[in-house]
């Protein structure tokens, strides 16, 4: 299955939980607050339910205890140097084997989890644009192409209008343009260069929805990265369409917290929380 | 008799005088604003003082009574002219010196400046003989730890407001009044404690001092170097890709506090005249003759550990032949200040939040671009009118939210912008030319007319039980002639030096001989005696020989006259002991230089330099001023409530603002409330 399957199979089962809060108008779309913390929860349950079908919750038990036992072991027998020492290279080994035990579950959970941050940080790593606002539009060309004289055609929503002439770069094999947002309905950019053409969106509008940054040429990394849209063809003269937004900031108490940094915060504890309920244990 | 009262007779006979030069400058409507004198009353509706319900205060800095006066009468001011009508206008006796952080700083305190300590621009250590701003200062970190080339400080370093004695804001809060005073000058770092602040004049850019601008330009004949207020860079095309380097704020953690520094890269159409920038996570697009909007960068300074936030903007100059780019001094980052801008300190985020990105430099206004030709008029204006603009944004903003209290808000675009264009309008000035006047000639009488619309904003507000004040620090003069004070004692044998000093490119007093000098000048208007027990290497006792010297230089220097024009340079010289009171009287410079009208202190006598000439033409763009004797430049002061007394100096407001609110007056404070 290809990483594009992956996201759009990911895209569909995560969208249609999160897309109903964020277009709630009102209070839930000038927040990014509940869309986050229900995807985070969301991430967390199934991070729980994976870990509760990979791991042998038994064998954890078991290795968690005798780390307990081997510290308790040095606790006792501290005024005995030769206990100690010998308990520390113990209490050494009972960590590695019940690390040992998290490994293939962690792993296995990894990807799956991998993919559903991508996808909310498609989410929250971005704003849209509003109208008035501008952006930078970079095409970057295949190496074998002049962009001091390839022709290109910029065709635009009837909300988008490109601000005066590009800039060609010839070192960075790219040519770019302002953007300029007249109206905040659905909005696209085409791109044609010879008989090639190509479409990329542009989230445009108060509301919290995805956003899509790039589209790339196939290529495993980007593409996990870039969920939202198809990759370029890779016989096409375009390798990346790229369009500047501005990052989404959010605020607890007034000081400004990454996404990311959240989100984990809010998975660490719906994860506990959760775990505690199915009786899964994570720790 | 005080200070002030003796600066109010003067400005009273000394306006004939200056009435003369604005005939010379052309302005017919002069004399017919003049005509109502210098002092008028006109019915009130209100008595000062009763059932106040807010107090909101425009700080103008730089706003001249007799320019407002002629502008009034030419119909650009017409909200400054119905609050006329509706209260009282007075000129306002400003400092001694006129300098803004003097002039503010006895608006804050109600104090003279022997009361407040500050007494200049620039003050010096005695015990180092080394220049320093003088309203705030960095104070030592303390012990480190030394890892290799790095140096981790034990405990954080310190700001200082250097400023002294009590603000009515405080006195405000602490008797239940809301209070938001923003962007007054010498009040870095905030003095806040539970009043709403955000400083002014004074707060640094990143690099610490008034603002470093950088220019970046291929021209053939350009050479990497420092400029006043800015650095030049010459910098080279590589496959139209240009690297350049912006300086940031010293870095403490290291050996010899090097400068931490941002790489940004240009990328230059080969044949359209626009560019992409890169900086760090930003990339823009700009077009020649295009301002950018504000560029977040970031110094690292213990890399994953510690870095610092500033904001910048670009200007486009030129693409081709040659290549130019401004990059603004860079400006602490409001929305994530390194050192306190504001109180409490989360005001300057809510600012960002609300209103975006904004200047938070002391002096924005880039008038050493402007000197250094790396703007041209047209493009100072273009920066100027963001900062204005910017500051009525705020100021909307903070009226829309006030409602009761006391607001004070400043402008200062009209102060330096009075500072760069007034060659426009004085026909003796050494830059003015016809050509100047007609292409340049509206901006000073274009921002009197922005500001009135500030003062239109306020008036829209004002309800019976409110009371407005627009009030400026000092008027305007101008600067037509630079005097070379440490030329001169150097000449006649106050300053000495050890054997033969090149004289020309002399600065911070280098290769005086501080056991045989007996005076220095530092700053626009101080003069020290070299006192022994004060000064490190003193040599004029204390007592009846400091008193005869400083007689003797008082006298010496009233007689100097301008060998070109026969004009007497130095109006009046002051004695310390005559003009300050207070708690810190005995930091004050020991004699204040009044210069004339049209004088001032050369650029390099204020930083110790002493060069071959004493008296030149000033032929910077620097081209008005004020830091001469205070009769020569009055402020203003408009009030919507009548004012009982008739000659109003700068700290009798903060007594009538707490009077207002039926607020007790600090015995420190020595101004008189006025009403």
């Amino acid at each position: 299955m290809s990483v594009s399957l992956l996201n759009r199979a990911v895209s569909a089962c995560s969208d249609p939980v999160l897309r109903p809060w964020s277009d709630n108008p009102a209070s839930f779309a000038a927040s990014p607050w509940p869309t986050l913390i229900l995807g985070s929860c969301l991430i967390a349950v199934i991070m729980v339910l994976l870990f509760a079908l990979t791991s042998d919750q038994q064998l954890l038990k078991r290795r968690r205890n005798r780390l307990l036992a081997r510290t308790l072991e040095l606790l006792l027998f501290r005024h005995d140097a030769r206990v100690s020492i010998t308990a520390c290279a113990r209490i050494l080994k009972a960590n590695a084997a019940y690390l040992w035990t998290f490994a293939m579950p962690t792993l296995i959970a990894v990807i799956p989890i991998t993919l559903m941050i991508v996808q909310l940080a498609a989410w929250f790593e971005y704003r849209p644009l509003i109208s008035g606002e501008t952006a930078l539009l970079e095409i970057a060309f295949d190496k074998s192409i002049d962009v001091a004289a390839v022709p290109v055609t910029i065709m635009l929503s009837d909300s988008l209008e490109l601000d005066g002439a590009p800039v060609r770069i010839p070192s960075e094999n790219e040519i770019c343009w302002r953007l300029q947002v007249k109206s905040e309905q659905e909005s696209w950019i085409e791109v044609r260069s010879g008989e090639f053409v190509e479409r990329k969106e542009c989230a445009v509008g108060q509301h919290l929805i995805k956003v899509s940054t790039k589209r790339t040429r196939s290529d495993l990394v980007q593409e996990i990265l870039h969920p939202v849209e198809r990759p370029l063809p890779a016989e096409g003269p375009f390798e990346q369409i790229l369009i500047r937004f501005p990052p989404r900031t959010l605020h607890i108490a007034d000081k400004e917290v990454h996404w990311l940094v959240a989100a984990i915060v809010i998975m660490m504890i719906a994860g506990l929380v959760t775990g505690k309920l199915f009786g899964v244990s994570i720790t | 008799m005080r200070d002030t009262d003796r600066i109010r007779q003067s400005a009273i006979c000394t306006n004939s005088r200056r009435r003369d030069f604005l005939r010379a400058a052309g302005g017919s409507a002069i004399a017919a604003a003049l005509a109502a004198g210098c002092t008028q009353k006109t019915t009130v509706r209100a008595s000062a003082g009763n059932d106040l319900r807010s107090m909101i205060i425009l700080g103008i800095d730089g706003m001249d009574p007799v320019l407002m006066q002629k502008f009034i009468a030419e119909g650009r001011m017409p909200n400054c002219k119905k609050l006329m009508e509706r209260g009282s206008f007075h000129q306002l006796a400003t400092s001694n010196p006129p300098q803004s952080p003097v002039a503010w700083s006895n608006f804050i305190s109600g104090m003279n400046p022997g009361g407040h300590g500050i007494f200049d621009f620039i003050a010096r250590d005695a015990k180092t003989m080394q220049l320093y701003h003088s309203t705030a200062r960095v104070a030592d970190a303390g012990s480190a730890i030394r890892l290799g080339r790095w140096v981790i400080p034990t405990a954080p370093g310190r700001i200082e407001n250097l400023r002294r004695g009590p603000t009515f804001w405080n006195e405000l809060e602490r008797n239940g009044v809301d209070c938001t005073v923003l962007r007054v000058p010498a009040n870095f770092p905030p003095a806040g404690d539970d009043a709403t602040t955000l400083s002014g004049m004074g707060t640094p850019d990143l690099q610490g001092g008034y603002g470093i601008f950088t220019w970046f330009t291929d021209e053939s004949k350009a050479v990497s170097r420092d400029v006043p207020g800015g650095r030049i860079e010459k910098v080279t095309a590589e496959n139209d890709v240009f690297r350049c380097r912006v300086l940031g704020p010293p870095n403490q953690f290291l050996e010899g506090a090097e400068q931490a520094d941002v790489m940004f890269t240009v990328y230059r159409d080969p044949e359209r005249d626009a560019v992409k920038i890169v900086v760090q996570d930003n990339a823009i697009l700009l077009r020649k003759g295009e301002w950018s909007d504000w560029i977040v960068v970031s110094f690292s300074l213990l890399p994953g550990a510690v870095s610092v936030s500033g904001i910048c903007r670009l200007y486009l100059k030129g693409v081709h032949e040659p290549f130019g780019l401004y990059v603004s001094p860079v400006n602490i980052n409001p929305a994530d200040p390194s050192v306190p801008i504001s109180s409490p300190p989360d005001y300057s985020r809510h600012l960002v939040r609300d209103l975006g990105y904004f200047y938070t430099q002391g002096m924005v206004e880039d008038t050493k671009a402007l000197s250094a030709g790396v703007l041209n008029n047209d493009e100072y204006r273009q920066q100027a009118m963001f900062v204005h603009d910017e500051r009525l944004r705020f100021f909307q903003h903070e009226l829309r939210r006030f409602s009761k209290g006391f607001l004070f808000y400043y402008f200062s675009t009209l102060d330096l912008s009075s500072h760069m264009f007034w060659r426009t309008m004085d026909p003796l000035h050494p830059l003015y030319s016809p050509e100047l006047a007609a292409s340049q000639g509206d901006f000073i009488a274009e921002l009197y007319g922005k500001v009135d619309e500030a003062v239109g904003l306020a008036m829209d507000q004002l309800r019976d039980n409110d009371w407005l004040m627009v009030m400026s620090d000092h008027g305007f003069t101008s600067f037509r002639r630079q005097f070379n004070l440490n030329s001169w004692l150097l000449d006649e044998g106050y300053l000495q030096t050890t054997g033969q000093v090149a004289r020309n490119g002399s600065t911070l007093f280098q290769g005086v001989d501080w056991d045989r000098t007996l005076a220095y000048g530092v700053g626009l208007n101080g003069l020290y005696l070299n006192l022994q027990g004060r000064e490190v290497h003193g040599s004029v006792r204390p007592g009846a020989e400091a008193q005869n010297l400083a007689r003797e230089l008082a006298d010496r220097l009233q007689q100097v006259k301008d060998p070109e024009t026969g004009e007497q340079v130095i109006s009046k010289v002051f004695l310390a002991q005559d003009v300050y009171q207070g708690q810190s009287a005995a930091d004050a410079p020991d004699l204040v230089i009044g210069y004339h009208r049209f004088y001032r202190a050369s650029w390099d006598t204020i930083l110790g330099g002493f060069p071959e000439k004493q008296i030149l033409d000033n032929t910077d763009a620097w081209s008005g001023d004020h830091c001469v004797s205070p009769e020569f430049v009055p402020g203003v002061l408009l009030s919507s409530r009548p004012l009982t007394s008739s000659q109003p100096g700068l700290e009798d407001l903060a007594p009538t603002i707490l009077k207002a609110f039926r607020v007790p007056v600090p015995a420190e404070m020595t101004g008189e409330a006025l009403f």
